[in-house]
């Protein structure tokens, strides 16, 4: 048994000090990964607050068929999703006529920021899949291996996805280009 | 033209280049904490939604009860096709006692 798959057995006897333990090394991953799908601060800070919620209460449902790292990030990919089809559920993001999205990622340079609500704007429009695949090896920067593990696929099926999004999302570009603001 | 274009195709698909790792708010685990431990209630509204939908099945129950106990009243047509029937079954077609 590894070192965190016993802290996290820990947690599910009820210890916080091993839970802080978790947070500490874990919160950064979760609530970066989190504004990477929703970029928005308080969007990826609830996002952040229901995954260790659901971590803290289901640390002892983990069996170990994968890291706790795999888990996490599973646990985050699932609650950003339902995030989104959440917020979605309120408003629709129309691509063609350029709506605002609620973008508010302080860690974007000032200078990427346009392109950046452009790219997610696009990424929004996505299947879900790819979506995920593209943010996880993309955005995220994971090898193919780990994000194919994350999404319970296979790592074909993941290049397959990352082609997909990749051409979509080209696609979905060419159209708003004529809507882009010239630097 | 199409140079152009996929130069700022390019530069929005690697807008998240060079991107800062943040750090979430420090009270946050204090939050995570707090939710934690919340006990889950249900509302007064949700147990009036459920005593409703109980009742309402409890009624079309006793009404689907009633509805089977209840005897068959014969009419006098319901009389003579059973006698007619009777009487069709009683021809010895073929032989037998």
């Amino acid at each position: 048994m590894s070192e965190q798959h016993h802290i996290l057995r820990l947690i599910a006897e009820g210890n916080q000090l091993s839970f802080r333990q978790l947070y500490d090394l874990y919160n950064k991953l979760v609530y970066n990964t989190a504004l990477s799908f929703v970029p928005n601060v308080s969007s990826a800070e609830e996002i952040t607050q229901d995954v260790f919620t659901k971590i803290y209460r289901k640390a002892g449902s983990f069996k170990g068929g994968s890291t706790v790292k795999t888990w996490i990030f599973r646990i985050t990919v699932n609650t950003a999703l339902n995030q989104i089809k959440k917020n979605k559920k309120a408003r629709t993001i129309n691509l063609e006529t350029c709506e605002k999205i609620d973008f508010d990622h302080p860690g974007i340079l000032l200078e990427n920021r346009e392109d950046a609500v452009t790219l997610q704007r696009a990424i929004g429009s996505l299947p879900e899949t790819q979506r995920t695949a593209f943010v996880l090896c993309y955005i995220e920067d994971l090898p193919r291996l780990e994000a194919a593990s994350i999404m319970g696929v296979s790592l074909k099926a993941i290049e397959s996805l990352l082609q997909r999004a990749k051409g979509n999302l080209r696609k979905k570009l060419e159209k708003l280009y004529p809507h882009r603001r010239k630097k | 033209m199409k140079e152009e274009k996929n130069i700022w195709i390019d530069s929005v698909m690697n807008s998240h280049v060079g991107r800062e790792v943040l750090v979430p708010d420090s009270s946050l685990f204090d939050r995570i904490i707090l939710q934690t431990t919340k006990v889950k209630t249900i509302s007064l509204r949700q147990m009036g939604m459920v005593g409703i939908a109980a009742s309402v099945l409890l009624l079309i129950n006793v009404i689907a009860l009633q509805n089977i106990n209840t005897p068959t009243t014969w009419n006098a047509s319901d009389i003579a096709y059973e006698n007619e029937v009777q009487l069709i079954s009683d021809y010895n077609l073929y032989g037998y006692e």
